[in-house]
C-alpha cells in the first residue's frame, strides 16, 4: 500500500472564526489586528481584494480600512484555540488512529490516508470539508498527495484556483496536470524552501517548484544541502519527511509581550512580569510540568532611535522545581531586579520557564528544600486557582504582585475583541426569542 | 520475601475495600447533555418567544451543529439582519417557517427573507429553577 497523506487548512483561520458568529461578516472585508492593534495579522479574501496585506501596520492601512469600511477584531486568541482544538478533535474520527495525525500549525494538520483507496481519495476529502464546515463552521482546504510537500503544493493550487472547491486528490490526477501546476509554483512558494535558499536556487537558475522537481539529484547534493535534496525528492513523490503524530510535553514556555504603553517604573514592570509569569505557569500545569530555571528579559523599544537603548535578561534557578506560581514569581522578579535601569522608557518585557520536567519526579535535594506535605498543598492551591480561573475567566483569582486591573497600563491593547464565547459562561452567544 | 503491594487500595487499618470491585464512575451531567464536545456550542436565550417549547428567558441553550435540521427541530437561526433567533423549523406544504412557540410573535416565511440560515439545532435548554443558580454566570452589567 502506498503511502498518502491529507493535508487540512483553515482558509483565513482567524477571520473565519470570528465569521462563525457573525453572519453578517461573510462577504465584507475583514482583518485581524496584533500586536497591540497595531499590525494585521490575518484578513479575510475580500480585505486582500482592497489591498491589504498581512504584517501591514495599521496606520498605513487606515485609509483603506475607513473607505472599505473593513471589520476589524483584535485576536482573541483563547477563541481561535478553542477552534483550532474542535478541529483536531473532528478530525481525530478520519484518521486510522490518534498516531496518524499530526497537527502542524494552528490551523493545519496532517492525517495519514493510506487506508483509503486511490479512487475514494476525493470523496474522503469532500467528506472532511464537509464534516469541519458543519460541525465546526469553518471552511478548510484538503489536498491528498504521497508526500507533506505534494500535499502543500496542492494547497497552494486549491486557494489559486476555487473551481477545485477546496478539495483536492493529486494522486487521482494525471501527471500532465501536476507538471502544469508545479511550473506555475515559483521555487520560494515551495514548502521549506524558504527566502535565502529560493535566492541560491534562483542564482543557479531554478525559478519553479517543476524546474526544482526535474533538477538532478546528484547536482542538488553537490550543491546545495541535504534538505534541499530531500525537497527535490518529496516533490518527486519520495516520502522523505514523516508524520510526527504526538506533541511533546514543552520543553521551555515563554510568555512575552510589548506593553500597552511604555513603561519606565519597576513597580509596573514587576507586576507586568508577574502576569505573565502566572500565564506561563498556568500553561506549565496544564501539561503537568514543573520547572527548575526562570528567565526574565526586558528591553527599550530599538526602532525609537531618540531615547537611551538598554535590553537584557537574567535567570534564577529554583531549589526545587515548581510549578507553584508565587515560587516562579519569586524568583522572576528577583532576576528582574537584577537587569532593571532606572532612566529607560521599557516597551517589551517577557519571562521564559526552562528545565521543565513532569512533575511526578521531582529530586528531593539535600537540604531539605523540598517537602512532600507542602508540595501537595501548594498543588491542591494552584489546581484550585485554575478551575476558578476557567469557570469564570482568566485572572478572577490572581496574586497581588500582579497589581490591580485598573493599573494594568501595560496590558496588551485590544479594543476589538470579540467574545470568548466557547470559554467562559459570561460571554456566550446572546439568542433573540423576542 | 513477599512484600504487600502498595497498589491496592487500603482502608484504615489495611482491609481491601469490599465496595472495590463494584466501583462505578459518578454521573456527571454533562456527559448527558454534551455527547458530542466537539460540534458543541451554547447560548443565552433572551425573550419568551419559546417558552411553550420548554424555553424560558435567561436559560442556556446547548447546540449540537453535528444534527441536521428536520422539521419540528429547535434550530439557532440568522435571518440576515444581524444576530441569531431561536424558532421552531416547519416544513409546510407552503414552504419552510421558522415559527415561534408563542401566539403573540408571527411565524417568519424564509422565502422572503434576502438570505438565511441554520446555525445549529438545539438539544436542551438549561433553567434554573433555583433563580439565583445561574446568576454568577451571566454577562456582567458594564
Amino acid at each position: 500500500m502506498s503511502s498518502v497523506l491529507a493535508l487540512v487548512d483553515c482558509r483565513s483561520f482567524y477571520v473565519s472564526v470570528e465569521r462563525v458568529w457573525d453572519q453578517m461578516l461573510h462577504h465584507r472585508p475583514v482583518v485581524v489586528l496584533g500586536n497591540n492593534d497595531s499590525t494585521i495579522v490575518a484578513l479575510s479574501e475580500e480585505a486582500k481584494a482592497i489591498g491589504l496585506r498581512r504584517e501591514m501596520p495599521v496606520f498605513e492601512a487606515r485609509d483603506l480600512i475607513e473607505q472599505h469600511q473593513v471589520v476589524c477584531f483584535s485576536s482573541n486568541y483563547a477563541l481561535y484555540a478553542d477552534f483550532s482544538e474542535r478541529v483536531r478533535q473532528s478530525l481525530l474520527s478520519f484518521a486510522a488512529s490518534p498516531a496518524r495525525l499530526e497537527t502542524y500549525s494552528i490551523d493545519e494538520w496532517w492525517i495519514d490516508a493510506s487506508h483509503i483507496a486511490t479512487d475514494d481519495l476525493a470523496r474522503f476529502g469532500r467528506e472532511i470539508r464537509s464534516t469541519i464546515l458543519q460541525h465546526v463552521g469553518l471552511p478548510t482546504g484538503v489536498t491528498l498527495a504521497p508526500t507533506k510537500t505534494l500535499t502543500k503544493i496542492g494547497g497552494e493550487i486549491v486557494k489559486r484556483y476555487p473551481e477545485h472547491m477546496g478539495v483536492l486528490a493529486l494522486v487521482a490526477r494525471p501527471a500532465e496536470e501536476l507538471d502544469e501546476w508545479l511550473s506555475r509554483i515559483a521555487v520560494h512558494d515551495v514548502w521549506m524552501v524558504g527566502r535565502k535558499r529560493a535566492e541560491q536556487l534562483n542564482a543557479a537558475g531554478i525559478y519553479t517548484a517543476r524546474q526544482l522537481r526535474d533538477a538532478e539529484l546528484s547536482w542538488i547534493h553537490r550543491r546545495f544541502t541535504v534538505v534541499t535534496a530531500r525537497i527535490v525528492l518529496e516533490l518527486r513523490g519520495v516520502p522523505c519527511i514523516p508524520l510526527e503524530p504526538v506533541s511533546k510535553p514543552k520543553k521551555n514556555i515563554a510568555s512575552a509581550k510589548t506593553f500597552g504603553r511604555p513603561i519606565e517604573r519597576l513597580e509596573s514592570l514587576c507586576q507586568a512580569i508577574s502576569a505573565y509569569v502566572a500565564h506561563a505557569a498556568e500553561k506549565l500545569r496544564s501539561q503537568g510540568s514543573v520547572a527548575l530555571a526562570v528567565s526574565v528579559f526586558l528591553t527599550t523599544n530599538r526602532f525609537n532611535t531618540s531615547q537611551p537603548q538598554y535590553s537584557n535578561s537574567a535567570s534564577k534557578q529554583l531549589p526545587v522545581a515548581s510549578a507553584f506560581t508565587p515560587d516562579l514569581v519569586d524568583a522572576a522578579l528577583d532576576a528582574l531586579r537584577r537587569i532593571f535601569r532606572l532612566g529607560f522608557t521599557y516597551s517589551k518585557a517577557g519571562v521564559f520557564l526552562s528545565q521543565i520536567s513532569t512533575g511526578d519526579r521531582i529530586q528531593p535535594d539535600l537540604f531539605g528544600a523540598y517537602d512532600p506535605d507542602v508540595y501537595a498543598r501548594k498543588e491542591r492551591i494552584m489546581a484550585a486557582v485554575d478551575s476558578i480561573n476557567r469557570l469564570f475567566g482568566p485572572d478572577t483569582i490572581f496574586f497581588g504582585s500582579m497589581g490591580l486591573a485598573s493599573e494594568r497600563t501595560w496590558k496588551m491593547r485590544q479594543e476589538h475583541l470579540s467574545k470568548h464565547f466557547t470559554t467562559r459562561w459570561q460571554e456566550i452567544l446572546e439568542v433573540s426569542a423576542q | 520475601m513477599d512484600l504487600p503491594s502498595l497498589s491496592l487500595p487500603l482502608v484504615g487499618a489495611g482491609f481491601p475495600s469490599p465496595a472495590e470491585e463494584w466501583f462505578e464512575a459518578r454521573l456527571v451531567i454533562g456527559d448527558l447533555l454534551v455527547p458530542r464536545p466537539t460540534s458543541t456550542f451554547y447560548a443565552r436565550c433572551d425573550g419568551n418567544s419559546m417558552e411553550k417549547a420548554g424555553i424560558r428567558h435567561g436559560d442556556i441553550l446547548v447546540i449540537d451543529r453535528s444534527l441536521a435540521a428536520t422539521h419540528n427541530s429547535i434550530v439557532i437561526a440568522s435571518l440576515g439582519t444581524g444576530g441569531y433567533v431561536v424558532k421552531r423549523l416547519l416544513y409546510t406544504p407552503t414552504g419552510i417557517v421558522l415559527a415561534a412557540d408563542h401566539p403573540d410573535y408571527p411565524s417568519i416565511d424564509v422565502a422572503e427573507l434576502p438570505a438565511w440560515e441554520i446555525w445549529g439545532v438545539v438539544t436542551y435548554a438549561v433553567t434554573a429553577v433555583d433563580p439565583g443558580a445561574l446568576l454568577q454566570l451571566r454577562p456582567q452589567q458594564p
